[in-house]
């Protein structure tokens, strides 16, 4: 992949981060402001895609800089990501999403 | 005028976020759950204030400085939260009973003594 | 409201303050409370990340952009202090079991 094509996917991958933070961050302001409990909290286990350690390691810090989710420890064979996410409906859906929107934001940056 | 009430509104919602951080540090069940709470929020929190700081001072030194400080939180924030994190499971810190899934559960290396796992703690 | 010759930046700078702090001292009921290491070690992470932010709002309460580079130290020295606590808790917890002694953390189980 071109570079150039690179430096706009990394500025797309930037916005979209940019935007989540601020979502889930009210998510969770509104979680800790109201009296009732809404969060469903849980460990899922995500299985990675991306193989360099810049990948893993941006992939996690992304992961733990949105509010709502924590990336814990990556597995010894570093195929696994366990996430600790605050609202679990779905554990699959959980997993689909991060998936889908962050890892593959991040594939398309750096491999 | 207009730059006024930009460095208004992002110290007085970054200070919010620096409250809601503190709040959900006390208010949270486990330790997992407070470092939610505490560790995004004040990033966010002194993120946003340092943004005012930046504006308020129009002047590139101190916006460089800023962004600086801004860069050094982001980047270590998760990194910290990781490692207590981590560290906190590996310790067998109880998550509270809410908690519904816990697909880590026996991919921690084995203790010497038979202990109970984690998930047979927390169901309880 | 009541005329202090504040501004409006004034004022926020005032109520930002007084946020943080407050924010300060909730983290310090929490690093008082624990109740385990792990807890106390996130309230003393979330008080130096709230320490950067008031020396950040002082910066503009005083009009002094020496406070900035406070701001900054302090930064990377609570990340630092956050890590240690992290690495000691992890080595107390392999050492106590291997000294074959109950974890730390199972006596202030709630």
């Amino acid at each position: 992949m071109s570079k150039i094509v690179r430096t706009v996917k990394g500025f797309e991958l930037a916005f979209y981060f940019l935007y989540e933070l601020v979502i889930s961050s009210f998510r969770v302001a509104w979680e800790v402001v109201t009296p009732q409990s809404y969060s469903r909290p849980g460990i899922i286990a995500v299985p990675l895609d991306v193989r360099s350690d810049l990948g893993i390691t941006l992939l996690a810090n992304l992961i733990s800089l949105t509010p709502g989710s924590l990336s814990l420890e990556v597995s010894a064979d570093r195929r696994t990501l366990y996430v600790h996410v605050m609202f679990i409906d779905d554990a699959d859906v959980e997993r689909a999403n991060i998936k889908n929107n962050f890892e593959r934001r991040v594939l398309e940056v750096v491999e | 005028m207009i730059l006024d009430i930009i460095v208004a509104v992002l110290l007085v919602s970054g200070g919010a976020f620096c409250f809601v951080a503190g709040l959900g540090l006390v208010r949270m069940q486990d330790v997992y759950l407070r470092m939610h709470a505490a560790t995004k929020a004040a990033t966010l929190g002194t993120g946003l204030i340092l943004a005012g700081v930046a504006v308020y001072f129009a002047e590139v030194a101190t916006e460089i400085r800023a962004l600086i400080a801004i860069v050094f939180l982001v980047i270590t924030a998760p990194v910290a939260a990781h490692m207590i994190g981590r560290t906190a499971y590996k310790n067998r810190v109880p998550m509270w009973e809410g908690t519904t899934i816990d697909e880590w559960d026996g991919q921690v290396p084995p203790r010497a003594d038979p202990s109970p796992t984690h998930s047979e703690r927390t169901s309880k | 409201m009541i005329d202090l010759g504040l501004g409006l930046v004034g004022w926020a700078t005032a109520v930002c303050l007084v946020l943080v702090i407050l924010g300060m001292a909730l983290g310090f009921v929490r690093m008082l409370l624990g109740p385990t290491l792990p807890d106390r070690v996130v309230g003393l992470d979330m008080l130096t990340v709230l320490m950067v932010a008031f020396a950040a709002a002082y910066a503009i309460a005083v009009d002094e952009t020496a406070f900035l580079d406070v701001a900054i130290v302090l930064a990377l020295v609570g990340f630092l202090g956050t890590v240690a606590f992290a690495r000691y808790a992890d080595r107390r917890a392999a050492e106590d079991e291997a000294a074959g002694k109950t974890h730390p953390t199972e006596e202030h189980r709630q």
